[in-house]
């Protein structure tokens, strides 16, 4: 074990004295930077006018969101919201937006409003003009849409019944509070789950691969622990490497946004971010468990990509193979008539990671007992690290040192 | 102390690397003499466990080739390696210690007994990347005495050395082969004729001649021209 900790500190020596690594690491932090802040110098336009930054238009937003904190969406509020929304005149040449009417009346109301619209997918001309107000109607309607989204998907009549189920313990009428945080680092997710990725990919791949290309590896792999505690030492190092970065990232991440859009609303149901979702969770439990997920897959990719670079002896090969399964995850989807092979592709970490797979339908079941997407997951991808490390090990320690 | 070579064979495809050798090799220093690509290099690795061998088996004092205590009792110094760019020399010594399985202490004391032993005291909080090759030689030759090893093997151990240097080591060499086992392979005949005890020929792969050399003898350079030439006139 002592070793192990001389060795472990060592193979940090090797991977932080690589100016590519460097070079990534703040390239990225640059690239989340820019989108983070980049409200702050976006202007917002409507029709062509300027209204202001985005962040301005962001804060104006707020306001109107927090007056309306703690209420319920019931009758009542369902009233004034479509009340407020009357006042926009029909059959505009303009975007209803651009109204002086949406500023003045519709604008305090347009939260409840795309809930509303998201949660009975509604379109925006039928529930402004032509829908009656009704609690009882609109969860009807909800249940409908989320029928036929069920459908579509390919759920079978347990995966079904169990999200329904589900759908039946979350608290009615939804109680409104402002979440503006937690949708901002949410939106966030993706492109920072590509970062990450991209990121691990870039500087783990020659963990392995450096030993070869600069010969090292004779005088290593004849050395008594070169074999054993060598490899343990630099599969810790990759998932080091990886867990930490993310980690660093993510302290920057909600700390900007905390700073810009602070982080009310923990308790506000996920729904007001995804309304398709069933999950009885939280927008603050949703993200730490999209974030989460977030260290798991950085793991299972570091391990895969150290793994992988044993095998094809290449760290070109590896970072090529890496970056191409995560821009084909990006251009690429499986229909969903295909349900086998599309939840297999969603569940994959180069696709996985957005908050529409996190919390996701699509379920796996044990002995009838099922698991929604983020509790399937993280077990899937740890045994799965397991399993990659595991056969990764021979693959290394069988190395033969010839042809130079 | 031996270290048996027992009909070893590597073979790749249609060429055959090295060619059924088998040696017993006791306390002293043994030269391993050949023109590029005889296999000496081939046959190095597989003593070191780097390469597996087609067919054959290693063994020292019944340790078999493919043991972590076998490991332990080697020290290798390949003909042609690299270094980590951003150690430093001592880093360098201080890691191979810890692959090596020496204690932190122990580590640190051998470390330093080496860079002295190979003069690079001076230069041992400099980063590898700033060492010339002699220098970057020299501390290859002090990795593989890290652990003080019972088996000691030596690619060209005097490559890019300097003149004085070589004397040195040649000295050094042959001092160490009064406790271990040591099989140095190199193209200058004289460090073989000046320092080992018993000389290998190999040629195709294959050990062509095996006995101890003194210079009552006459010229070992020309006698290993003799057998490199001999076979194929």
């Amino acid at each position: 074990m002592k070793h192990f900790r001389i060795l472990y500190r060592y193979e940090w020596k090797k991977l932080l004295g690589k100016k590519i690594v460097w070079i990534s690491f703040l390239l990225v932090f640059f690239m989340l930077a820019l989108a983070v802040f980049s409200p702050l110098f976006g202007g917002y336009y409507i029709e062509g006018k300027y209204m202001g930054t985005t962040y301005e238009m962001d804060q104006v937003d707020k306001a109107y969101a927090q007056a309306l904190n703690g209420r319920e969406i019931d009758q009542t509020l369902m009233e004034e919201t479509i009340a407020a929304y009357r006042n926009i005149p029909q059959n505009l040449d303009i975007h209803y937006m651009a109204t002086d009417e949406f500023q003045k009346y519709a604008r305090p109301y347009s939260e409840i409003f795309i809930f509303l619209r998201r949660m009975s997918g509604m379109t925006t001309s039928e529930l402004m003009y032509s829908w009656e107000p009704n609690y009882d109607d609109f969860a009807a309607k909800r249940q409908t849409y989320l029928q036929s989204y069920r459908k579509e998907a390919r759920l079978s009549a347990g995966e079904t019944d169990f999200w329904q189920a589900r759908e039946a313990t979350i608290k009615t009428p939804y109680v409104y509070e402002e979440h503006g945080g937690y949708s901002h680092l949410l939106s966030y997710y993706q492109t920072f789950g590509f970062f990450v990725l991209m990121l691990t990919a870039i500087c783990l791949s020659g963990i392995f691969t450096d030993e070869h290309t600069r010969k090292t590896d004779q005088i290593v792999l004849c050395s008594p622990l070169g074999k054993t505690a060598l490899y343990s030492a630099k599969i810790a190092v990759g998932i080091s490497f990886a867990a930490l970065s993310t980690a660093l990232y993510l302290v920057f991440l909600f700390l900007s946004t905390l700073c810009l859009y602070g982080l009310e609303g923990y308790q506000a149901p996920y729904q007001f971010l995804d309304a398709l979702s069933s999950d009885p969770v939280s927008c603050g439990q949703a993200l730490l468990i999209a974030y989460g997920i977030l260290f798991i897959a950085a793991v299972v990719i570091s391990v895969f990509v150290m793994v992988l670079s044993e095998l094809l002896r290449s760290g070109i090969a590896t970072l090529a193979i890496s970056t191409g399964l995560l821009l084909l995850s990006m251009i690429f989807t499986v229909p969903k008539q295909y349900r086998v092979f599309s939840q297999i592709w969603d569940w994959l970490p180069w696709s996985f990671l957005s908050p529409l797979n996190v919390f996701g339908n699509y379920t796996v079941s044990v002995f009838g007992h099922y698991f929604t997407p983020w509790q399937a997951v993280p077990v899937i991808y740890l045994a799965v690290s397991v399993i990659i490390v595991l056969i990764g090990k021979p693959v290394y320690q069988r190395f033969q040192v010839s042809g130079r | 102390m031996e270290l048996i070579i027992d009909r070893v064979s590597k073979q790749y495809q249609n060429h055959i690397a090295v060619d059924r050798i088998s040696a017993k090799l006791q306390k002293g220093v043994y030269g391993l003499l050949g023109e590029n690509g005889a296999g000496k290099t081939t046959l190095m690795r597989m003593i070191c466990g780097i390469l597996t061998p087609t067919s054959g088996s290693i063994s020292f004092d019944g340790m078999d080739v493919s043991e972590e205590a076998y490991r332990a009792a080697l020290g290798y110094l390949p003909q042609d390696f690299g270094y980590y760019p951003e150690f430093t020399g001592q880093d360098f010594l201080l890691y191979m210690a810890a692959l090596k399985g020496l204690s932190k202490p122990q580590a640190k004391k051998r470390a330093a007994e080496l860079l002295q032993l190979v003069s690079l005291t001076d230069v041992a909080r400099k980063k590898t990347k700033t060492y010339s090759g002699g220098m970057k030689q020299r501390l290859g030759i002090a990795q593989a005495l890290l652990g003080q090893p019972k088996l000691l093997i030596l690619d060209e151990p005097t490559a890019g050395l300097d003149p004085k240097e070589r004397v040195r080591f040649r000295d050094l060499i042959k001092e160490l082969g009064k406790e271990s086992v040591v099989l140095l392979s190199t193209h200058i005949v004289s460090d073989v004729e000046h320092i080992a005890d018993t000389v290998l020929i190999m040629k195709h792969g294959q050990l062509i001649w095996q006995d101890r050399w003194d210079e009552s003898q006459g010229s070992l350079e020309d006698f290993y021209l003799q057998q490199i030439d001999g076979e194929e006139d």
